[in-house]
């Protein structure tokens, strides 16, 4: 019998990987941090490690760079698992020598298992020793397996995937009364709690992002990654820690209580193709936001000239705008009054992108519906929340 | 480390780390908690039992100074440090600070036979301490320090923004600096002409466009002329201008040596 070795600290994902692997036919061993990792990797290695990069806690590709470092463990396959809004950390699992990286929400508990079957098959035909360097697994992602292993998972495979909805559905007051209490925690903090109460809340996102994209609940799904990776970048850098960020962060934890009510979202789709609107005469600047809205998955048409904007905002609707303040010509209040008249954007939510000295005093006296601000310079995680956040509540069609 | 006024060796693992002790009286040891071959609390433990049988190169006056890295700011591990002999820890990404913070406190003696000091610049007469250290070492972040030699751009901003991707980052780096000259041009004249709104304008927009993509360096100067545009006055607006515009050549010059390297990292 096989045996995977799954890392992952919340209890629930823990629970539903172990019965999922085990009614598969594989062995399970699961260690809740990196530590515990290490000793049982040390003690007997498994046929497979199943690694959550996002985990709070515990640096992801720092254990894979372990594994990859032990003679016993140098040619052990590791699957990890990332969300779609952690670019850089799944380039760093690739070159330590991952041989598969997978997306959270793409990725049932049936496709998972599908692909354990497809690494452990490749990697045994692969003789041991250094020919199978992590490096050329990692390059050329194995071929050809795929359509083999795939049917393996039976029939009935979606009849767990729909308790693990239900049962997701169910526990969701509890998980939201949860993350409330952590975010109302992290608001009260000073800087000696701050940290702590960060990881707090980051560990209760993780365990709701996993579950979510588990269950496909699709929008959960979507911002519970992309603010778990903005909790992640926060916790490591708590210097980008400010009155933006954390805005940022409680509107998203907001909106879940809603999202979560919200008449089902079409299961297997995420956002509709939304079109976002950057408009700033500055090219870096313009360059960044664009960057960042490109890296949440999301299109962009960007603009230098404000004039320009409104003409084009005229004929054209926009999902979401994201607004420099200082422009010369039309400045961007000018800008959004204007475009909140037009027969095509009436309603569409305005993010100012403004310099931090001016945030919370530009926060606080506008405070109007529809209107919002970020930062500068732009954090490219809170930006990329940002976005889904304001796209998300007008998907749901809820005017908060 | 070397901002610190200290020197140091590298080594890979912990069993490195015994093998350096024996050959080399460290002051301090930086070891990093996740380690290949023998991890940073079997290593810790080990050394601690050298120290207690007076193992041949661990016979010293004073026990190793010992500080954890460790990748988790957990509580729970600090604990965990401690109880297997470690004198302290940082947290990974490692804050100059913090380790400034516990390179001072674990500092040498001054009657220690190994006389030396961490802040060269507070004790004179005393030489740098000599901290030996476990990789993977985790260096000091380039927009966190707060002595004057860092990096004059943050390439991990810079690489954030372009994705990773090169032919992006020639782009952002030659849209940038083309802006950069046109601005500090236009700069110079609005000093020269005194149009303090102008030049409060102008610092702030390439403030904005540096900050964006990581070019650090120039920053200070340029909220400096921002704050004397913005209250009208130019005394020392000359002085600012000429920092500004010397960080920009360093930011240039830095930006044109790793351009090659862009061209290296070509597959990503």
């Amino acid at each position: 019998m096989k045996k995977i070795l799954i890392i992952e600290d919340d209890a629930v994902m823990a629970d539903i990987y172990r019965d999922r692997f085990q009614s598969e036919g594989f062995e399970t061993e699961v260690a809740r941090d990196g530590d515990a990792a290490i000793l049982k990797l040390k003690g007997s290695p498994p046929d497979l490690v199943m690694l959550d990069l996002m985990l709070p806690g515990v640096n992801g590709v720092e254990v894979l760079k372990f594994i990859r470092a032990q003679e016993a463990t140098r040619t052990l396959p590791v699957i990890v698992l990332s969300n779609a809004y952690a670019s850089g950390v799944v380039q760093a699992a690739w070159k330590a020598g991952a041989n598969k990286c997978l997306t959270k929400s793409a990725c049932g508990p049936k496709q998972l298992v599908g692909e354990v079957r497809d690494v452990l098959a490749s990697t045994s035909t692969t003789p041991p020793g250094p020919v199978a360097t992590p490096a050329t697994a990692a390059a050329s992602p194995p071929a050809g397996n795929a359509p083999a292993a795939a049917p393996s998972s039976g029939t009935n495979a979606d009849t767990p995937a729909t308790d693990l909805r239900g049962d997701t559905t169910s526990k969701m007051p509890e998980r939201l009364a949860e993350l409330r209490r952590l975010l109302h925690n992290l608001g009260k903090s000073d800087d000696t709690t701050r940290l702590p109460a960060l990881l707090e809340l980051y560990r209760s996102v993780h365990g709701l992002a996993g579950s979510a994209s588990l269950a496909g609940l699709t929008h959960i799904a979507q911002i519970s990654c992309a603010l778990e990776a903005l909790l992640k970048e926060l916790h490591a850098r708590p210097q980008k820690i400010n009155p933006s960020s954390l805005r940022t962060v409680a509107q998203a934890i907001d909106l879940l209580t809603p999202l979560s009510r919200c008449p089902d979202a079409p299961q297997d789709e995420t956002l509709r193709a939304p079109l976002i609107l950057v408009v700033d005469d500055e090219p870096i600047s313009r360059e960044t936001t664009c960057s960042a809205v490109e890296q949440a998955h999301l299109r962009a048409i960007s603009l230098d000239d404000p004039a320009l904007a409104l003409k084009l905002l005229e004929e054209n609707h926009f999902d979401l705008i994201f607004l420099d303040v200082q422009m010369p010509g039309l400045n961007g209040f000018d800008v959004c009054k204007k475009l909140h008249t037009t027969a095509a954007n009436p309603n569409t939510p305005v993010v100012f992108v403004t310099s931090l000295n001016d945030f919370e005093t530009r926060a606080r006296s506008t405070l109007s519906g529809g209107i919002d601000f970020i930062g500068k310079p732009v954090l490219l995680i809170e930006l990329a929340v940002k976005a889904l956040t304001h796209l998300l509540r007008a998907q749901c069609k809820l005017a908060v | 480390m070397e901002q610190l006024g200290c020197t140091g060796d590298v080594v890979a693992n912990g069993l490195e780390v015994l093998e350096a002790l024996q050959r080399v009286p460290y002051d301090i040891v930086l070891l990093d908690c996740l380690m290949p071959e023998m991890d940073g609390y079997e290593a810790t433990v080990k050394i601690r039992e050298c120290e207690r049988r007076r193992a041949p190169g661990f016979d010293r006056k004073q026990p190793v100074r010992i500080i954890a890295m460790t990748a988790k700011a957990m509580q729970g591990d600090s604990e965990k440090c401690l109880a297997a002999g470690m004198d302290d820890y940082v947290s990974k990404p490692v804050q100059i600070a913090d380790l400034r913070r516990a390179l001072q406190q674990w500092q040498p003696a001054d009657d220690d036979a190994s006389d030396t000091s961490v802040d060269a610049n507070e004790s004179p007469g005393s030489g740098p301490a000599r901290v030996g250290s476990a990789s993977p070492l985790a260096v000091p972040n380039g927009n966190v320090g707060d002595t004057p030699p860092k990096p004059p751009v943050d390439l991990e901003r810079l690489n954030e923004v372009t994705a990773g991707n090169p032919e992006k980052a020639r782009r952002i780096i030659g849209t940038y600096l083309k802006q950069a000259d046109e601005i500090i041009r236009s700069l110079d004249q609005a000093i020269q002409g005194g149009a303090a709104n102008d030049v409060r304008n102008l610092a702030h927009k390439l403030g904005g466009a540096s900050s964006a993509c990581g070019m650090v360096a120039v920053l200070p100067p340029l909220a400096q002329l921002e704050r004397l545009g913005e209250a009208g006055r130019l005394n020392g607006a000359t002085e600012a201008y000429a920092e500004a515009s010397q960080q920009l050549e360093r930011v240039r010059q830095f930006l044109n040596s790793q351009l090659g390297n862009l061209q290296a990292a070509r597959r990503f």
